[in-house]
């Protein structure tokens, strides 16, 4: 047995191997709307049978569909994560997040011991979402790894949204830098780091555009929501109310305009600073282009929530395809023709502490996003 | 060799496992399970498929053949290689599969889940809120309490203009129900205006866990028999504890949605749990009005007093059709009737 498991010996090929024959690889995605949406209909139909205990299984199928229909170069992404990986680590996210929901209400418990404490584990799991979703995503049997510390984590994450908290807020774009070049510097494909040539002052650029549409877009969204939310207040709280539902769907209105241009001004930030982090980004002797039109990927996202909010979320698996695909149609690999200067041995398993915890820092490192 | 050997021949890809390098190979797969590799300009070799873990394709993803720490080979997934190779993977996947693949299966899972989810909403959820109720430390209630009322007074309510003596009242009348009603922690009542001229309103609220807020309207306008009324139905909200359970269900919906969703679902969120909970607001006012009856009738009072009292509130308020659905007190003519039921039944001989 043991003699039929080692690798059988590959023959050597023998392509020529031409360093200055360079050109432009590019990135396609296959995924069709119809095919995701009965993966999706079923994953949420059985996320919600099982409250909630398939949800790890539904995220590997999800992913497993969105790297897969994921081509470059005539070859596809994998996602290799094993769901009961991601259950664990979630059961230990959801334990914190009823953790930090419940302690919330006592102020000052929560300040002065639990906050702290929720600190220190945070990098922690920060460390462990992004080597997790590296070590399970491959392409050509290579798989990705990241090799940032907790420690890391702290000092370039943690710490720098701490002291944008203390500077309301001026230093954000300077934490967001700080933190994506600790998401992106750190990975690698095979045994090769990507290297980011994200500036500080790029990212003040993508930030102050975001914030002139979050300006508008809050003041709109807050008298849309506190129409909604006084009258929520006064329902609980039972005080005789006319009930009035003009007004309340008004103010639904209202509010989903506002959050649109907040959710513009998000998108705004989020691709202007992706942008910065990916386009020109090097990996070996490879280089990294992409440049999507904001115009076009705002117009989409605007339509997105439109579609999702008429269809009552029903829209969601086109949305994620259109996305998905207006997002890869413009990103391209530059440089040698045959990829194949990439190494790397299979490396140790690793946990998940939580496989959300990336994504709610805003640092998933899927090409651009 | 007797048997014929049937070979079946895919185009395929073979990703070493030590670099990115692809390579373009061609895949005989007899039926005793043997792989025969063939390459460009060299050697076929014989590897064994019970050596490959089979990934079955999502999608019209590749059918993937993956050995642990060794090469992987990508075959394009047809009818042809899908039955060559379609095999050895766990049954739950099979059958997610076969869902996913007919419309059918899709709409009966649909339509279950819909049912799980709605019958979860209707049952599931208040029983989870009776249960949680009790079990939640009174320490949070009352910091929920101060915290809420604080927010109240920030954007609703302004002070009273009554007298001391007006303003005493509510509290005068508490104490003496709470001699036959017995509530822990013991009730505090307290008056606060809400509302400018024909906006002001005429109504009282139970907060946690231990404050019933009067407002001036509704004291100025009611006699001590029907303000008694007014504030027994309170106490009946603390008693039953409604407004936890209105939080721990409006947290229950809450984690479900992001569970489910994901990320914020803002508007869409606030909406369903408003739209959610006047249902059982309604069932909570009847709950009280129970209550305050029963009270009502222990200290002697007359329960038609809350009718009274119901009337005079609901004054100048129409509720119809979906406003009355909307509406947390919709209901006053059921209500009515029903006080005037009890009231029938409290003054026959025979109970
Ligand atoms: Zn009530």
């Amino acid at each position: 047995m043991q003699d039929s498991q080692t690798p059988p010996p590959i023959p050597p090929d023998n392509v020529p191997h031409d360093l200055d024959d360079r050109v432009r690889h590019s990135f396609r995605f296959t995924g069709s709307a119809l095919e995701y949406f009965s993966i999706w209909i079923v994953n949420t139909a059985l996320t919600v049978l099982t409250l909630g205990l398939y949800s790890p299984w539904a995220k590997v199928r999800r992913e497993r569909y969105l790297m897969s229909h994921t081509e470059l170069a005539g070859s596809q992404f994998e996602y290799t994560a094993n769901p009961w990986r991601i259950f664990k680590g979630r059961l230990l996210l959801f334990g914190i997040f009823i953790f930090v929901a419940v302690t919330r209400v006592v102020p000052v418990l929560w300040l002065f011991i639990l906050f702290p404490l929720v600190a220190l584990v945070w990098p922690w799991i920060l460390a462990s979402a992004l080597r997790f979703r590296a070590r399970y995503t491959s392409y050509r049997n290579l798989s990705f790894h990241f090799i940032g510390s907790p420690t890391e984590a702290f000092t370039h994450c943690v710490l720098p949204k701490g002291i944008t908290v203390l500077t309301m807020w001026l230093m954000a774009p300077w934490a967001q830098c700080v933190a994506k070049r600790y998401a992106v510097n750190n990975l690698q494909y095979g045994a090769t780091s990507f290297k980011s040539p994200v500036t500080v002052r790029q990212m003040y650029g993508a930030y102050v555009g975001g914030v002139v549409l979050f300006a508008v877009g809050s003041a709109i969204a807050l008298s849309g929501t506190s129409i909604i939310g006084l009258d929520a207040v006064m329902n609980s709280r039972r005080v005789s109310l006319s009930g009035n539902v003009p007004l309340l769907l008004t103010a639904g209105l209202i509010a989903s305009i506002g959050f649109g241009l907040i959710g513009c001004a998000r998108g705004y930030i989020r691709l202007a600073s992706a942008r910065s982090v990916w386009n020109g980004a090097s990996l070996g002797s490879y280089s990294v282009s992409w440049n999507p039109s904001m115009r076009r990927y705002l117009a989409i996202e605007v339509v997105n929530i439109v579609m999702k909010a008429v269809t009552l979320g029903l829209a969601t698996p086109w949305c994620v395809i259109r996305i998905r695909r207006f997002l890869l149609e413009d990103l391209e690999l530059i440089g040698p023709r045959n990829i194949d200067e990439f190494v790397g041995q299979k490396r140790a398993e690793v946990r998940s502490l939580g496989d959300q915890a990336a994504e709610a820092y805003d640092l998933d490192v899927d090409f651009g996003f | 060799m007797s048997q014929k050997v049937e070979l079946t021949t895919f185009d395929a890809r073979l990703f070493d496992g030590v670099s990115s390098r692809a390579r373009q190979i061609v895949v005989d797969r007899d039926q005793q399970g043997n792989l025969t590799l063939h390459f460009e300009g060299s050697e076929p070799q014989i590897v064994l498929l019970r050596d490959y873990i089979t990934i079955r394709p999502v999608g019209h993803s590749p059918i993937v053949l993956r050995m642990e720490s060794g090469p992987e080979i990508h075959i394009a997934a047809d009818k042809r290689s899908r039955a060559a190779f379609g095999l050895g993977v766990s049954k739950l996947t099979r059958v997610i599969e076969a869902i996913e693949n007919r419309p059918l299966p899709v709409v009966a899972v649909v339509v279950s889940a819909m049912c799980v989810g709605i019958a979860s909403y209707i049952y599931g959820l208040p029983m989870l809120a009776k249960a949680a109720a009790p079990r939640i430390p009174l320490a949070i209630k009352k910091e929920i309490g101060s915290q809420g009322l604080s927010f109240l007074d920030r954007v609703m309510f302004m002070p009273t203009q009554l007298s001391v003596e007006q303003q005493r009242r509510p509290q005068v009348l508490t104490d003496r129900l709470q001699e036959v009603v017995k509530l822990y922690p013991e009730p505090v009542a307290i008056t606060r205006r809400m509302g400018h001229g024909d906006g002001e309103a005429a109504n009282a609220m139970a907060l946690l866990p231990y404050t019933i807020v009067a407002t001036y309207k509704l004291v100025s306008s009611l006699n001590d028999a029907e303000l008694e009324a007014v504030l027994a139905h309170e106490m009946g909200h603390l008693s039953l504890d409604h407004s936890t359970q209105s939080l721990v269900r409006g947290s229950a919906v809450s984690v479900a949605t992001l569970v489910l969703f994901g990320g914020d679902p803002g508007v869409f969120q606030a909406l369903a749990i408003n739209l959610v909970d006047s249902k059982n607001s309604r069932d909570h006012e009847r709950e009280a009005d129970r209550f305050a009856l029963d009270a009502l009738v222990r200290r002697g009072s007359s329960p038609m007093a809350l009718h009274a009292a119901l009337k005079k509130i609901s004054e100048g308020h129409e509720e119809a059709g979906l406003n009355a659905y909307l509406s947390s007190h919709p209901m006053t003519e059921d209500r009515l009737q029903a006080i005037e039921e009890f009231s029938r039944q409290a003054a026959s001989p025979s109970r």
